[in-house]
């Protein structure tokens, strides 16, 4: 969608036209899924949490300066959502739902991926392992450092990006990159030692 | 970490691929004569490798339409929050209750008021004969006089100069007080 479209859709948006406000959103609405879900590791979970984020958007969408990208504010109001559902969560039974799962939905369940035809079944076997290992490992990071990982290398999104939406200097941004991926390395040892 | 403090950050700008040659050129000049920090450069751009490798996640199609649905029913909601909040906020007020008061009585009033036959240009023959009962002498009995109703539902005095023009000329009225 380009810059004056957007432009145009907030300033209805903002005059309270909910359409205009639909239209805006919709792009964003599988990446903010996305997000919410490598968060809170639990994509039917993830479902609700986008609707939060969406109306919580709605309610705030007077407040938005467009200081930050639309898409960045969206991603600060997921991850104060998200952290919150953890936390809940932390409160509440310990529930670790693998994002490899399939998502039930209305006409049976969705496939998360395309298997690859070019592995082996014992390679698909371990690379399907291989990734429920690494999404686990990302789960098990505090909230702080998985934001940044999940931002960066799963959203695409930039150091500059991810500074204005967690409203964090640049440099902690970096250091936080850093560590997560230093502990990363150390949860995936197995997988990661002596690659050359 | 296992790595030498003063290339850490380089480290993570080049396993990030933010780092210009010129500084990616440092870190493997570095390298080179540190095999620490050959090894963990190594794994950390591996570990980046399995992160980004990850498939993306899919939604439900029907995520789409729910957000516009609880949207739409954000916004009734809030209008109806909106509606009792006035409501009760101005609920509450002494004068927004003496003007709720004064609005009922005067709209009782006026319901009572033109309920009654008591308004200039009604038809109040009936009445006017009721209250001055002496016939005309030779009159027709006219339809209700205008001026007379006026004064009966206004409470005036009754003028007979002003209503027939002559003040003995109760002939020409069939109802002259």
């Amino acid at each position: 969608m380009a810059g004056s479209q957007v432009s145009a859709l907030l300033e209805r948006a903002q005059a309270g036209d909910l359409r205009a406000f639909e239209e805006l959103v919709q792009p964003h609405v599988g990446r903010i899924h996305s997000y919410i879900a490598r968060m809170v590791g639990d994509p039917i979970e993830a479902e609700d949490l986008t609707q939060e984020v969406f109306l919580r958007a709605h309610r705030a969408i007077n407040s938005f300066r467009g200081g930050a990208t639309f898409q960045t504010w969206l991603y600060r109001i997921a991850t104060n959502i998200s952290v919150d559902a953890i936390r809940r969560r932390k409160r509440q039974e310990k529930r670790l739902l693998s994002l490899d799962d399939p998502l039930p939905g209305t006409e049976g369940t969705i496939a998360r991926d395309v298997p690859d035809p070019q592995l082996a079944p014992e390679e698909l076997v371990e690379a399907e392992e291989l990734r429920q290992e690494v999404t686990r490992a990302i789960q098990e990071l505090s909230p702080k450092l998985r934001a940044v990982v999940v931002l960066f290398d799963l959203e695409g999104c930039s150091y500059e990006d991810i500074a204005r939406a967690l409203r964090l200097p640049l440099g902690t941004v970096k250091s936080r990159l850093f560590n997560a991926r230093a502990r990363l390395r150390e949860r995936l040892k197995p997988y990661v030692e002596g690659y050359a | 970490m296992d790595v030498c403090r003063e290339y850490e950050k380089l480290m993570g700008a080049c396993v990030d691929d933010t780092a210009t040659p010129e500084e990616r050129g440092r870190l493997d000049r570095h390298s080179e004569s540190c095999p620490r920090c050959a090894r963990a450069f190594r794994e950390l751009k591996r570990t980046r490798e399995l992160v980004v490798s990850l498939p993306p996640v899919k939604h439900s199609p029907r995520l789409l339409p729910a957000v516009c649905a609880r949207l739409r029913a954000q916004r009734v909601s809030s209008a109806e929050r909106l509606w009792w909040r006035a409501i009760s906020h101005h609920m509450f007020q002494p004068t927004a209750v003496a003007a709720v008061l004064l609005l009922c009585i005067a709209v009782t009033g006026t319901a009572i008021y033109h309920g009654s036959a008591l308004q200039p240009g009604a038809d109040l023959t009936g009445q006017v004969a009721q209250m001055y009962p002496q016939p005309a002498v030779g009159g027709s009995l006219p339809a209700a006089d205008d001026y007379v109703s006026y004064c009966v539902a206004s409470h005036e005095t009754f003028d007979r100069e002003r209503a027939f023009g002559d003040p003995g000329g109760v002939q020409q009225c069939a109802y002259a007080p």
